[in-house]
């Protein structure tokens, strides 16, 4: 045992983003990738030829539940393939890359390990942070002026008539409570089913996961008239307790225990997918990364401050699912993808935190190709779409290889967003593809590393310092 | 982004049938054709010279005459010498005459050889400046299918050097990649070229040490002056040779123009860049020895050569690697001969 056996640093690698953004597709293709120690060209240790090999390591906290690599793998292996299953819960993974580092320093004491602790979780738990510094009222009235949006009102119309016909003052009562709860409830999986990814209410009503039922669940919004507290035992006051446990034994703890002890953040955001929903959707979108930056952007007096000031110092957005575009449309991407996260990048770079805006794709289920009609050229995707995805006229039915022309993304990125905002078709039609058929290994037998586009840069950007 | 608010308005989605799909367009096609020269201007008249004064001073040279008709004689006599030699020598029937036929097929294969030689040479020199006006239309304009085109010219290009084996597998296999512009070629530049590179500095850092320790040894100075000569073409040689260009004496004098004509142009700029810190180790040196300075400075001039024979060759601009710089192998040198000279001195 040499002195930097025991010195060895760990980097808590936060992976998250609104559900179907692609997180576990993220993981299992990273690990893959950093595992079989190929197709990483411009993660530079790896560039330099510095790492020695990495591989998986024991779980080291007890009380997370381990990201089930194996399985995912062998749903992207199985025949045919087939996507992951998503992110539910919070869960974590290890990995330890063995590298030669480029400084005498840490050679002469032994550094030559990290670990790697990749921790998933779902981006919804990141909305909920902002509620610590609301209290019940503010939560209320801003959930109350969301719902009565032209978008949601036909949501919500349920849960308003019942809060129409509710008074805070009266005495509480649990079976109104449920039936709120349940309303409330019914219409944040009603606006996500449409395709809206924010809520800003909280998460868990949407991944309840064994809170469900508990009363820490089981409250609503109501519009609060006077600024006084309610009187004791009434419906509002309860509303308001819930909401503070809430607080108090959700957010807090989750706040506490994973995300105040993160280095690096790595935050993926289906843009595309907003885009190709149009309307709404991109609005939408836009407002959740406004919320899961409060997160990142604590208020200059804020307690927050403390923590994050220190802790998170690289953030990397990354737009997944670039490989649905062709590559010529890749920096159009980038350049959207910025627009969107644009006052977060300019308020990070001034507190002295390294934020990054990329378009990537983790596992690359196309390949690009040209196709001629009419005498025009068009870059293309090959690919299996999803069944039942469609395109015009034609629906596939997952097995038929197409190539398909997605449509071009406008060049001024202000522009996309703008059109795509009001717009009821896009001029970008997408289809899921189906994942590609990967093999294991390679021909010698080695494990064979995954397609994809840019999973290197992100990689490089989030963690090549702390193997220099 | 401003001038692309013009561009055409978004293309709509499609679908394609498997007939619609065209292959890519074979890569190797693209080196035949790159770089090709830029049109000529026939149609441009010729502006009126204006006389200079090598012009007004030309007169009619009787000196010029005499020593050029002196010459032609002198010539018509070795010739007609040398041919008549040659005739007696094949008319005798013995071991002798056989012996001269021999001999003078030989030389006639040996010229033979040597003029294929150099003009394979200038094909090669030729290929590498075509890659390299491939390479640079590729980074003034990017665009991914031209970046294709060159790297795989490239590849070809390296194909059969064996000590870049490695370098060339890992760039094929990148190059089905869907890559960021320009990673491509970077990738190219760190794998193929860094090796090499790597290898032009020992070139030249010893052709740098020699220039200087002959220059300090030798008793004359027209000795010196012809090695420096020498030495230097056949560094060109060799670093034409490594990055795939290698030319004969030819081809390499023509490099040594091009090299020389690039020091010419870029003179100004590289003065306040490199030749400061030379000028500087220089004046320490002189103070050392009269002898090592004037070393130090034909060493330091045939790395600065050195150095720009290596951007003149290489096929792509340092993307990804760093250059090769003349102070660091002046460094170098100048380290070199301090430790001979105090060995000198300690041996005194």
């Amino acid at each position: 045992m040499r002195l930097g056996d025991f010195l060895t640093p760990a980097v808590r690698l936060g992976v998250t983003g609104l559900s179907r953004a692609g997180k576990t597709v993220f993981i299992t293709a990273l690990v893959r990738n950093l595992v079989s120690g190929g197709r990483l060209p411009f993660f530079s240790p790896e560039a330099e030829q510095r790492i020695v090999r990495a591989y998986l390591e024991p779980q080291p906290d007890d009380s997370v539940p381990r990201f089930d690599y194996e399985a995912h793998l062998g749903d992207l292996l199985a025949s045919p393939p087939s996507w992951p299953e998503s992110t539910r819960r919070i869960s974590e993974l290890r990995v330890t890359i063995e590298y030669r580092s480029a400084s005498m320093l840490k050679r002469a004491i032994g550094l030559s390990k990290l670990h790697l602790d990749i921790v998933d979780y779902p981006g919804e738990w990141l909305i909920d942070l902002p509620l610590l510094e609301q209290d019940y009222r503010a939560f209320s009235s801003e959930a109350l002026a969301l719902a009565a949006m032209p978008s949601r009102a036909e949501f919500a119309k349920p849960l308003l008539a019942f809060l129409a016909g509710t008074d805070p003052a009266a005495q509480e009562d649990e079976q109104i409570a449920l039936t709120g709860a349940a309303l409330f409830t019914d219409y944040l999986l009603a606006v996500r089913e449409s395709g809206a990814q924010s809520t800003l209410a909280p998460g868990r009503f949407l991944l309840p996961g064994d809170l469900e039922g508990s009363p820490l669940l089981t409250f609503f919004p109501m519009p609060l008239t006077s600024e006084e507290r309610p009187p004791r035992g009434s419906l509002a006051a309860m509303m308001m307790r819930r909401f503070e446990s809430y607080k108090s034994l959700v957010v807090r703890p989750f706040f506490n225990d994973h995300f105040a002890r993160l280095d690096r953040q790595i935050v993926l955001v289906d843009v595309l997918g907003a885009i190709n929903r149009g309307g709404a959707a991109v609005a939408d979108l836009e407002r959740a990364m406004t919320a899961i930056l409060k997160a990142f952007r604590p208020g200059a007096n804020s307690w927050l401050a403390l923590v994050l000031g220190r802790k998170i110092d690289r953030v990397l957005f990354a737009a997944t699912k670039a490989d649905h575009l062709p590559a010529s449309s890749h920096e159009r991407l980038d350049a959207i993808l910025r627009q969107v996260v644009d006052e977060a990048i300019a308020r990070a770079e001034t507190e002295g935190a390294g934020v990054s805006a990329l378009a990537l794709s983790a596992l690359r289920a196309t390949r690009e190709t040209t196709a001629t009609q009419d005498g025009e050229t068009l870059p293309c995707l090959r690919g299996t779409p999803v069944k039942g995805e469609r395109i015009g006229k034609v629906t596939f039915d997952g097995v038929m290889e197409a190539a398909i022309f997605p449509g071009d993304l406008p060049a001024d990125p202000a522009a996309a967003l703008s059109a795509a905002r009001s717009a009821e078709t896009s001029s970008l039609e997408l289809v899921r593809f189906a994942p590609p058929r990967l093999s294991n290994t390679i021909s010698d037998g080695r494990p064979a590393a995954f397609p994809h586009i840019r999973l290197d840069r992100a990689l490089d950007f989030l963690v090549s310092d702390y193997l220099a | 982004m401003t001038s692309e608010k013009d561009a055409p308005p978004p293309r709509k989605p499609r679908v394609f049938k498997a007939d619609d799909i065209v292959a890519e367009p074979d890569a190797d096609e693209a080196i035949t054709t790159a770089g090709a020269a830029a049109p000529r201007r026939l149609h441009t008249p010729v502006p009126p010279r204006r006389l200079t004064a090598s012009d007004i001073n030309r007169g009619f040279r009787f000196g010029s005459i005499l020593f050029s008709a002196m010459a032609a004689l002198a010539s018509i006599a070795l010739g007609l010498w040398f041919a008549r030699f040659v005739s007696i020598a094949l008319e005798r029937q013995d071991w002798v005459g056989w012996l001269a036929f021999g001999l003078m097929m030989i030389i006639a294969v040996a010229l033979a050889g040597i003029v294929l030689r150099e003009l394979i040479g200038f094909r090669r020199l030729a290929r590498l400046a075509n890659l390299r006006a491939l390479v640079k239309a590729t980074i003034a304009k990017p665009d991914a299918a031209n970046e294709k085109k060159a790297v795989a010219a490239l590849v070809a290009h390296y194909r059969g050097r064996g000590d870049l084996a490695w370098g060339l597998a890992r760039v094929r296999d990148h190059t089905g990649d869907v890559l960021q512009q320009g990673d491509l070629l970077r990738l190219a530049d760190r794998e193929l070229l860094r090796p090499i590179d790597g290898e032009a500095r020992r070139v030249i850092l010893k052709s740098a040490k020699r220039v200087s320790t002959v220059t300090a040894l030798s008793p004359i100075m027209w000795i010196a002056v012809g090695f420096v000569l020498v030495e230097n073409v056949r560094m060109f040689r060799a670093i034409a040779g490594l990055y795939g260009g290698r030319p004969g004496v030819l081809g390499a004098l023509r490099l040594a123009r091009l090299v020389v004509g690039h020091v010419i142009a870029t003179g100004g700029i590289a003065m306040t860049d490199d030749l400061l810190g030379q000028f500087v180790g220089q004046d320490v040196l002189r103070r050392l020895s009269r002898r090592l300075g004037e070393g130090a400075f034909n060493g330091a001039l045939t790395a600065r050569l050195g150095v720009v024979a290596v951007e003149v060759t290489r096929p792509l601009p340092y993307l990804d690697t760093e250059p090769i710089r003349m102070r660091e192998i002046f460094g170098e040198l100048v380290r070199s001969l301090r430790t001979s000279k105090t060995a000198k001195t300690g041996d005194d």
